[in-house]
């Protein structure tokens, strides 16, 4: 009673809302509500108890979400509930307090929701609402009564259910309902790590580093492991023997040396020949073991790295572009080869070495203890010590070296950049301050160099020194038994010791890093598996329909996109190209034409609404089919290395040679290609012959020929030639634009002087359609763009 | 002669700048900031001709965007309509009436909001992304990061704004003046 009176004050106060409204929800809509409540993020019970007293009920709620942004900007919890005829705003703490205690003794907790701001919005007294999208928070703000009213604010890290509630509103004014099929998988918990409840970083990968068990990494590092056994047992077998013929030769050259032979007590006593023949032999076998295991180890590491890139390339190129534009290319392509290498590092090198180290390290300390009890315990001591010692030395070295990678970066993209850009540099003669800038990264750089040497150059000697006194330990107690001829030691025994002594360091070396290197590999392998694990957005349809036969009929249905949530770049589009016809897209830069070419070839999904093929949705259509019947030429040609011909051929190729030259002679391509010495068999490419911009895209354009394609997306693919050549393409393309559904995105408007129907684009938009006679008399855009270019013509006296 | 080109220039450029004798500020009923100005009439025909007398018009709900958002904050200030048309430019906030100062001084610090990192309390990296536990001026935080080393950007001096997987950012005011321990936590980033 006293809440509903609060309530209603709140209501008064704040909004004037009055609560006869409140009531009108309470009425039961009946069936057409299949949509259960959406829970875009986690509702507390207590805030859900809140809203249930307001008659916010999980009944009639459709959409529900929180925001960490209160209205005044300030942190804080914001709740927001859309019924199907208001959005329900309350902010405030959810506050703790103890109430007593339980009958078993437990702390009763209870929890109480604060409220500060309470506000409804009638959806249809508001606009659709817009997510403003500010530096590093955003705000959805909608139009009621002519001006512009804040809903709530959000940080970035809400920004998408901020997006989602302002696409379920605008839904809610238009059809009066949700569509459950859009809204289902908006669900939180299909997007936050059920662990920790964290929100996934990647949408694609759905993995949460932070609870991402080691024991799933350790498992597929094993799943690898069995791939290659067979190759990681080899070079455990060559490890093994390099290491017995190494734990064999310091008795053999020293106590047998020196004992038995040189002792005159031994059985063998004075047999000088056989002993040295026996040294020299083992040596030579550890010769031809290191050679055999040098052969065995380079060869496994041809294989698995490059078993690893094919398996990751294989992953990469199914991705969507989106995964690419996320990332940078450059950088993956870096990344994955430096993680196949720790990979294989790690199989064929660090894992093989490690089960030898502890073997080998094992087996040692164990032969020391046989042979002298009091000796090696004596030794011992100072392993622990070096153990720290080395790990100290590694991390410091593991900084030094981060330091130093991070400086060598920077200098390396310093240079690059200059080199690259050459002629800016010369043209504002600017060499003075870049090698002022060189001189300054590279001094950086020169002094985390002169760290790592210099901090390498005061700690080692500083080791072997310590070093040595593990063994001034090991020859002060051995050389005192020897004397005193307690613990059964002898000379030879004692040289033994001791070349059994400085084995023990490269084990102990190796352990200390361990903890590092395990790390290292386990990163390296999640990298890796993240590549293999994205889920490419766009995705193919699992039971795809085929149409028989293409006809090209293309059609936008209500189409929105955006790269980024909250940045529209195509907004509500809507057009339709008849089979066989040619439409023409104008509008300025950004405006978003090549999104609409990258809509229609599936590079991208759309957001809402639609694209049909022939009536049928393009996600319902196989990629196979989508790209025999699609080709684009697009403002960005790239031609790989390789041939012309290659090149042409690049998108079917068992093309003729016959069509190829047909293809080129259409695309105005032929006659430039026959200039050079080797025609169509020129390479280009890296170093090799660089064609101009507008031989670049006419060779594109003969390889999108070639495909014969039912739909053709010309974007910009004239715009670097001169106007002659293009007139020259365009008669061509006019023959084959004959029944062929062409879509041309152009700046200049000559290039479209033959499309049968034109559409301008503005910001996401289409801002007017019609033929090009009637956007004339509309005097809009395409008017202006006319007329400036018309302009442009008069300047030099050709009036038209 | 240098300056003479530059002077040039300026006046090619043709930018206007709102002072107090050309511009009221005001809030709309809502509360956003809304712009009364005498200003060039700003038509999107070109066939008639650019009438450049500038005439009082009241353009309702505008927009602000810092032109050196970092170096210098309060001058050169974008004023702009929702579709990120420029009507005009803001030389120095601290020339334009008290009233006006605060209408906009208000709106930039929400459209640059940011907590100020104070201190890193711990700063774990697993499996390619960081962990971040903070305490800001707005209390205790924490949040992701991909990529760290490519998402903490240096601007000018020892500023650093430090982008985390949702595109949040955060501010650290001068690196240098950090206590040792957080300084310590970031430096490999540096």
């Amino acid at each position: 009673m006293a809440r509903n009176l609060i309530i209603n004050y709140c209501n008064l106060l704040f909004f004037g809302v009055k609560s006869k409204k409140e009531t009108g929800f309470f009425v039961k809509k009946g069936m057409d509500k299949k949509l259960k409540t959406v829970y875009v993020d986690k509702i507390p019970s207590v805030v859900s108890k809140y809203f249930a007293s307001v008659g916010v009920t999980e009944e009639n709620t459709l959409l529900a979400m929180r925001s960490d942004l209160r209205a005044d900007g300030s942190r804080g919890d914001c709740f927001i509930m859309l019924t199907d005829s208001e959005a329900v705003i309350a902010e405030g703490i959810i506050e703790f307090t103890s109430a007593g205690r339980s009958a078993n003794g437990g702390k009763i907790r209870s929890e109480e929701f604060k409220i500060s701001r309470y506000e409804r919005f009638a959806v249809k007294d508001i606009g659709e609402p817009r997510a403003e999208q500010l530096i590093s928070t955003g705000r959805v703000v909608a139009e009621a009564d002519g001006e512009d009213r804040l809903i709530f604010n959000f940080s970035s890290a809400c920004k998408h259910g901020a997006a989602v509630l302002c696409r379920a509103i605008g839904d809610l004014k238009k059809n009066g309902r949700l569509e459950p099929s859009e809204y289902e998988n908006e669900n939180y918990e299909l997007h936050i790590c059920s662990k920790c409840g964290r929100r996934y970083p990647d949408e694609e990968l759905k993995i949460c580093p932070n609870c991402m068990d080691k024991a799933r990494l350790v498992k597929r590092l094993a799943t690898l492991f069995f791939r290659y056994k067979r190759a990681i047992a080899m070079v455990l077998l060559a490890f093994g023997l390099i290491a017995g013929l190494g734990v064999v030769t310091p008795y053999i050259s020293n106590e047998l040396l020196y004992d038995e032979v040189l002792g005159k007590a031994g059985s063998t006593a004075g047999d000088v020949l056989a002993i040295v023949l026996l040294i020299v032999g083992v040596r030579i076998a550890s010769l031809i073991v290191n050679l055999i295991s040098g052969a065995i180890s380079s060869s496994v590491a041809a294989n698995v790295t490059y078993d690893l890139k094919k398996m990751i390339f294989n992953t990469i190129s199914n991705l969507s572009l989106g995964f690419f534009t996320n990332r940078q290319t450059g950088g993956l392509m870096t990344q994955v080869n430096s993680d196949s290498l720790t990979l294989y590092w790690f199989f064929c090198d660090g894992f093989p070495y490690l089960v030898l180290n502890v073997v080998q390290l094992a087996v040692i300390m164990g032969v020391m203890l046989s042979q002298n009890l009091v000796l090696a315990l004596y030794t011992f001591v100072t392993i622990p010590l070096f153990f720290v010692g080395f790990k100290f030395i590694f991390n410091v070295f593991d900084k030094l070296h981060a330091k130093g990678y991070s400086k060598r970066r920077s200098f390396n993209s310093l240079v690059s950049d200059v080199l690259n850009g050459m002629r800016v540099v010369k043209s504002f003669s600017r060499e003075d301050e870049e090698m002022g800038r060189f001189g300054k990264r590279n001094t950086e750089l020169a002094e985390a160099r002169n760290e790592i040497q210099s901090f390498s150059a005061r700690i080692f000697p500083f080791l072997h020194y310590l070093l040595r006194i593990g063994s001034y330990v090991v020859w002060g107690v051995g050389g005192w038994q020897v004397m005193n001829a307690t613990g059964d030691m002898s000379y030879g025994r004692l040289m033994a010791f001791i070349g059994y002594f400085s084995l023990i360091f490269g084990p102990i070396e190796q352990l200390a890093d361990v903890s590092n290197w395990w790390s290292e590999t386990l990163n390296a392998i999640q990298r890796l598996f993240e590549i293999r694990d994205a889920q490419p957005e766009v995705r193919e349809s699992e039971n795809p329909t085929v149409p028989a036969e293409c006809k090209g009929e293309v059609e936008f249905r209500d189409v929105t996109f955006s790269y980024v949530e909250n940045r529209k770049v195509i907004d509500g589009v809507s057009f339709h190209i008849p089979a066989g016809t040619t439409l023409g897209i104008v509008g300025q830069t950004g405006a978003g034409k090549s999104t609409l070419a990258n809509l229609l070839t599936r590079l991208y999904d759309v957001k809402t609404g639609g694209v049909y093929i022939d009536g049928v949705n393009i996600k319902e259509l196989p990629f196979e089919y989508l790209r025999e019947n699609i080709a684009i030429v697009s403002q960005e040609t790239y031609l790989f290395r390789g041939s012309i011909l290659e090149n042409i051929r690049y998108a079917c190729p068992n093309a003729t040679r016959e069509q190829v030259i047909a293809a080129a002679k259409t695309a105005s391509a032929h006659d430039f290609i026959i200039k050079y010495p080797d025609g169509y068999d020129t390479e280009i490419g890296f170093g090799k012959k660089d064609l101009s911009g507008g031989e670049k895209q006419r060779v594109s354009i003969a390889r999108a020929l070639l495909r014969n394609p039912k739909i053709l997306i010309l974007d910009e693919a004239t715009a670097a030639m001169d106007t002659q050549t293009e007139r020259n393409i365009q008669a061509a393309l006019d023959r084959l634009t004959k029944n062929r559904t062409t879509v041309i995105i152009a700046h200049r408007l000559s290039t479209l002087r033959d499309a049968d129907k034109l559409i301008a684009i503005e910001n996401g938009r289409v801002a007017e359609s019609g033929t090009a006679q009637e956007l004339l008399k509309q005097k809009g855009v395409y008017f202006k763009l006319y007329k400036l270019q018309a302009e442009a013509l008069k300047t030099v006296g050709i009036g038209e | 002669m240098n300056e003479n080109r530059n002077d040039n220039f300026l006046e090619l450029a043709e930018v206007i700048y709102l002072t107090a004798d050309n511009s009221r500020f005001y809030r709309t009923k809502n509360g956003f900031p809304a712009l009364e100005a005498v200003l060039p009439k700003i038509t999107d025909d070109l066939e008639a001709e650019q009438d450049k007398t500038p005439v009082k018009q009241d353009l309702g709900r505008v927009f602000f965007h810092r032109c050196f958002p970092f170096e210098t904050p309060d001058e050169y200030i974008s004023v702009l309509n929702k579709d990120g048309r420029e009507y005009a430019m803001i030389r120095n906030l601290n020339e334009l009436p008290a009233e006006a100062q605060e209408i906009i001084r208000a709106e930039l610090d929400r459209k640059y909001l940011c907590p100020t990192v104070i201190k890193i309390k711990s700063l774990k990296e697993k499996l390619g992304y960081s962990f971040w536990e903070v305490e800001s001026d707005v209390g205790e935080l924490t949040f992701s990061m991909h990529d760290t080393y490519r998402n903490i950007a240096r601007v000018g001096g020892g500023m650093l704004i430090i982008t985390d997987v949702d595109g949040n950012r955060y501010r650290i005011e001068d690196v240098a003046k950090l206590d040792r321990k957080s300084f310590k936590k970031i430096e490999l980033y540096l």
